[in-house]
């Protein structure tokens, strides 16, 4: 009879509570632990604005400014090229005069 | 089976009705509190929150599958055991009774679950320092205290008779 009523209680124990939540206390976690790290959020595919048409259309004035700035870069190269060439007359020149006085001496 | 008397009959009834009623009172408010979002988390204080979950399976969330076969079973195998707990209420002597009225009625509040949600709500979420115990509910607490009550008893008796020996 003690056995038959121990085991009983050990099935009532098991099969009429109805307590949950084993992982949880095993692994002594926290509410605030619960969160899915590795869960991917399912986003919308790309789509238009639907006021796209609204916005006002590019001016001229940035094309102006690229051109501007253009036109600077080139005019710096030129005058790098020319400058490069100045010096380069001067040190022939320089040199041709020094060979001259060497001559004369 | 010890024949059992109407006053004691209308008594440990009183206690059945009480312990259902007091269950199914608790679980109600919480579900209205929870309302249709099936998801609840209140925090009470540093060692208890209300925290809503719904369990399919037995005790310490084992068998808990989404298959209907095992979920049919275990509700079989659930009845069987409270109409054995039954027969012991009305087989064992007063103290006894009551506390297997205990087990009984907090059963019954279960299984009204099982069959009516096809799960049990459970929402005591004790802690301490980060560590939970198992989210219990009313119907739980009054199953282990007739159980251990019983356990306590038969102890008892053991001891007695063997120091008579």
């Amino acid at each position: 009879m003690k056995n038959k009523l121990f085991i009983i209680l050990v099935f009532s124990l098991l099969f009429l509570t109805a307590c949950q939540g084993t992982k949880d206390a095993l692994q002594g976690k926290t509410r605030a632990d619960k969160s899915d790290e590795f869960l991917v959020e399912k986003k919308n595919p790309l789509s238009m604005p639907p006021d796209i048409n609204e916005l006002p259309l590019p001016t001229d004035s940035n094309i102006k400014l690229e051109t501007n700035q253009d036109d600077i870069k080139n005019k710096l190269k030129v005058s790098n090229k020319k400058d490069i060439n100045k010096s380069m007359i001067d040190t022939n020149s320089s040199l041709n005069s020094k060979v001259l006085e060497k001559i004369k001496e | 089976m010890k024949k059992i008397s109407l006053k004691k009959l209308i008594f440990l009834s009183m206690i059945l009705i009480l312990i259902f009623f007091i269950d199914r009172t608790s679980k109600i408010y919480i579900l209205n509190l929870a309302d249709n979002e099936q998801f609840l988390n209140i925090y009470i204080n540093k060692f208890l929150n209300i925290y809503l979950i719904w369990n399919t399976g037995i005790g310490f969330g084992l068998l808990s599958f989404n298959d209907d076969l095992i979920y049919n079973i275990t509700t079989i195998i659930i009845i069987i055991i409270n109409l054995i707990i039954i027969y012991f209420t009305f087989a064992s002597d007063n103290i006894k009774s009551i506390f297997f009225t205990f087990i009984l009625g907090g059963s019954l509040g279960n299984l009204f679950d099982r069959l009516y949600y096809s799960a049990v709500p459970d929402f005591i979420d004790i802690n301490y320092g980060g560590y939970h115990w198992f989210i219990f509910n009313i119907a739980d607490i009054f199953i282990t205290l007739g159980i251990i009550c019983l356990i306590i008893i038969e102890l008892i008796h053991y001891k007695k008779s063997d120091y008579e020996k």
